[in-house]
């Protein structure tokens, strides 16, 4: 993919995650101001786990996450005048820990969703 | 693309640019902070699908008051990330940067045009900090 649209992906990413890390951050670390109970009790965790739309949320957030933070950490090692092949493996590094972040993410979110917890 | 010559030098010397770099040094600083964050994080709350007692004996484990201590740095990182990329967008756009003009001596610079929303964003964070901080650590749970 061509540069200039990975740094777009980039942007709009940081827009979704804008909203997305918003929600997140309120229902983390507004609870108690909130009154929205113990948000890191197992019952609370539970019921987020269960709630579709939640788990929707996560996996989008999963998502943009990793792929903005990714991509910014490879800007920034970029930067450093690498050559050619060192670019290539930078990307190839990235690449792959996005890939086990995503697919270990994305597995705890859906197998906590199907799971019959109590 | 653009060369940072300077090399990890150049990551942290703004020179003569002042505030917008120092901005710009720190939105990076506050993302390597979040995206190191992440990854622990995916792996700490993997914990949940193993169940009650798994998930209460990681939670006694990071509550170390230095680890929330951390958490709360963290959470003033992502605050600072989120309202300057906010800003950092807008000026992708072209948004309150003002009009491409030609350049004609005395030069102009668009880069202190968000200067004032820079500054607006700042007191926002600080705002939302004052109440976390409330959140994290005068209230009870």
């Amino acid at each position: 993919m061509k540069e200039s649209k990975l740094w777009s992906l980039h942007i709009f990413s940081g827009a979704i995650l804008l909203i997305l890390l918003g929600i997140h951050m309120v229902i983390m670390h507004f609870d108690k101001i909130l009154n929205l109970g113990d948000s890191l009790a197992w019952k609370s965790v539970l019921s987020r786990m269960q709630s579709t739309s939640h788990t929707v949320i996560y996996l989008l957030l999963l998502l943009f996450a990793v792929y903005h933070g990714l991509y910014g950490v490879r800007s920034l090692i970029f930067e450093l005048n690498l050559s050619k092949k060192g670019r290539s493996v930078v990307s190839f590094i990235v690449v792959v820990v996005g890939l086990v972040a995503l697919i270990y993410g994305g597995y705890a979110i859906i197998a906590g969703h199907m799971a019959k917890l109590s | 693309m653009i060369k940072n010559l300077l090399g990890i030098k150049g990551w942290a010397f703004a020179g003569k640019f002042s505030l917008q770099r120092y901005a710009y040094i720190l939105q990076r600083i506050t993302g390597l902070g979040i995206i190191l964050y992440l990854l622990m994080h995916l792996y700490v709350t993997g914990f949940k699908i193993k169940g009650q007692e798994a998930w209460n004996s990681i939670m006694q484990t990071v509550h170390h008051p230095i680890l929330h201590f951390f958490e709360f740095l963290l959470f003033i990182c992502v605050i600072y990330h989120a309202l300057n990329g906010f800003r950092l967008i807008l000026a992708e756009f072209g948004i309150g940067i003002g009009k491409p003009g030609r350049q004609v001596y005395p030069y102009t610079t668009s880069v202190d045009r968000q200067k004032g929303f820079f500054f607006f964003l700042m007191f926002l964070v600080l705002i939302i900090v004052l109440v976390g901080a409330a959140d994290f650590y005068l209230l009870p749970k």
